[in-house]
């Protein structure tokens, strides 16, 4: 660290099992992080196996988007209900 | 430094924690507006009169901050998400004439803000000058008093997130450093940006507590105080650095320039979305930077702060019960800052854990601090717009005939539906904030629900900073009380 400057990956002895990237060094926590980072940061020059776990890890993170959205979707409802009768009942007692 | 990795299982904790988080911070701001009605009703509505309890009104402003969480979460196309950030257009006009022009404005202004707050009646000009070419001391009719707070403290800063920042041309004070010689001694890499903040702090906090809004000679003396430190710190450290790392106002409207949709490129002004660019994070580079940006949000909050039955209600206890009021504004002030910074620290580390990232607490604060400025440009229309507007048949009278300027007999009268147009724009700014750190977040993170589930603790903080503005903007302001 220079002077007050932000240091920006994690500190050394926090990395004991983490995936790096093999271009530019970046840390990950799992291994679908790394291969989504590949695909993402390096799509040039990525070979066979990096592309197919790209792929791979496209594929399940759509589905847990898909999850995701159901959730968010489920909260929004309860949100735009509850503020509702919120609403009608501070409208019903003033 | 934490361990990074956590378990799977933190996952499925993780929505509950941000309910109960929610939850807490929803009760506590209920239990604050409810002491605040309480002491606000003998005060009488001057301004706002809302016809539903405020409470409701913030709880309703908070859940609409985090409902435009939920439809940004909606938005997964990285390409489509990406896109709207590369919206550029080249806006080709010559700008070397107005670079010049704008030079000679900026001096011209400051000049005119000395002359007209020292050769006041009673002023230390009174003597030498001719009465003739003396100008009038209430503050209505000074222009050294609206040029500054209505012209360029409200009116100019507008500017500068709404259409572009231009302080750096108009800035009288880099003029002038670019004139005089310069030592470039070495700065204290050490200090970082640490000095602009606590600069910027003061500032406010002088802002708020002397009467420089009432007074022309105190202001004018500020002002030429203001003048003595900047001129002889470009100096010694040379303009680039002084301007660039330490002078708080050039900061304040740099970091406000980065919200606006013009800005300056290789000598052309090009244009952008308003806020696409906040989602870069270059700029800033330390520790102090982000606290900076902190530091702006609360500076405009404080300086409404203040001026609400809510501070009146906390403060007359504390000064009955024997606390210095010259004690408690400060105090305030360093408090307030040390709770927005915590708390935005706190998402970041929270943030940080929920995206089981390997990039550091300090990096993740960073990186989403631009987006807290869309707040504070929100929050500084909902603030000064009134002000300004209601404060510009002065500041025309003043400018048409500074010597003499005409009595402010027509002083605009803002109806009652204004009220209504602060909290728009401070719900607008926050949901812009919200789109940002989504956008930051997509482009931080490789998978698309650490981008997600790292704007939980985030979206939490905002909600929590539109409570405290819309807390501010939907009370009448009254006088700042113990000064
Ligand atoms: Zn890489």
């Amino acid at each position: 660290m220079r002077g007050e400057e932000v240091e920006t990956r994690a500190a050394p002895e926090t990395t004991d099992d983490v995936f790096a990237c093999r271009f530019c060094g970046r840390p990950f926590a799992r291994a679908e992080y790394r291969a989504l980072h590949y695909g993402l940061d390096h799509e040039a020059s990525l070979d066979d196996d990096q592309r197919a776990a790209y792929d791979a890890a496209l594929d399940e993170e759509e589905a847990e988007l898909r999850k995701f959205r159901l959730k968010a979707a489920l909260a929004l409802v309860l949100v735009y209900f509850g503020f509702l009768l919120l609403w009608a009942v501070v409208n019903l007692l003033l | 430094m934490d361990r990074p990795a956590l378990p799977r299982r933190l996952r499925a904790v993780s929505p509950r924690r941000i309910a109960l988080l929610g939850v807490a911070c929803v009760a506590a701001s209920v239990a604050l507006v409810g002491t605040a009605l309480a002491h606000g009703g003998s005060l009488g509505g001057t301004r706002q009169n809302l016809s539903v309890p405020r409470w409701l009104v913030l709880m309703t402003g908070g859940g609409a901050v985090g409902v435009s969480f939920i439809l940004a979460s909606f938005v997964t196309d990285r390409a489509f998400v990406a896109s709207l950030h590369d919206v550029r257009r080249s806006v080709s006009f010559p700008t070397r004439p107005l670079v010049l022009a704008g030079r000679t404005l900026g001096v011209l202004g400051l000049v005119a803000v000395l002359y007209t707050g020292f050769a006041v009646e009673g002023g230390p000009l009174a003597g030498v000058l001719p009465p003739a070419l003396l100008v009038p001391t209430e503050p209505l009719r000074n222009l050294a008093v609206v040029l500054v707070w209505a012209g360029w403290w409200a009116g100019f800063t507008m500017t500068t997130y709404l259409l572009g920042n231009t302080w750096p041309v108009l800035n009288p004070w880099r003029t002038a450093a670019r004139a005089l010689p310069s030592l470039d001694r070495h700065y204290p890499e050490s200090l970082g940006s640490w000095p602009s903040v606590v600069f910027l702090l003061a500032f406010v906090w002088v802002e708020v507590v002397s009467p420089l809004a009432d007074e022309p000679v105190q202001l004018a003396t500020v002002v030429a105080a203001y003048t003595a430190v900047t001129l002889v710190g470009a100096a010694v450290f040379g303009e680039e650095t002084w301007f660039g790392t330490v002078d708080p106002i050039s900061r304040v409207f740099a970091a406000y320039g980065r919200v606006a949709p013009l800005y300056a490129e290789d000598g052309r002004v090009r244009a952008r979305l308003p806020g696409a660019a906040l989602s870069d994070a270059s700029w800033l580079t330390r520790r102090g930077d982000v606290a900076f940006v902190v530091a702006l949000l609360w500076a405009t909050t404080y300086d409404g702060f203040v001026a609400t039955p809510t501070w009146r209600a906390v403060v007359t206890p504390l000064v009955e019960a024997g606390l210095p009021a010259p004690v408690l504004y400060p105090l305030a002030l360093a408090v307030g800052f040390g709770v927005f910074y915590g708390a935005y620290r706190l998402a970041a580390k929270y943030g940080r854990r929920y995206a089981d990232s390997l990039l550091t607490t300090d990096e993740l604060a960073r990186r989403f601090a631009p987006s807290l400025l869309a707040i504070a440009a929100g929050y500084h229309v909902a603030h000064y717009l009134g002000y300004f507007l209601s404060l510009s048949p002065s500041l025309f009278g003043a400018l048409s005939n500074p010597l003499s300027p005409p009595a402010p007999a027509l002083a605009l009268v803002l109806p009652a539906w204004f009220g209504g147009v602060g909290l728009a724009f401070v719900l607008l700014g926050h949901v812009l904030a919200i789109w940002v750190a989504h956008t930051t977040a997509f482009d931080v993170f490789p998978s698309r629900l650490q981008a997600i589930r790292s704007q939980y603790p985030l979206t939490a903080v905002m909600i929590l900073y539109t409570m405290t503005s819309l807390l501010i903007v939907s009370q009448p302001a009254v006088e700042v009380p113990y000064l």
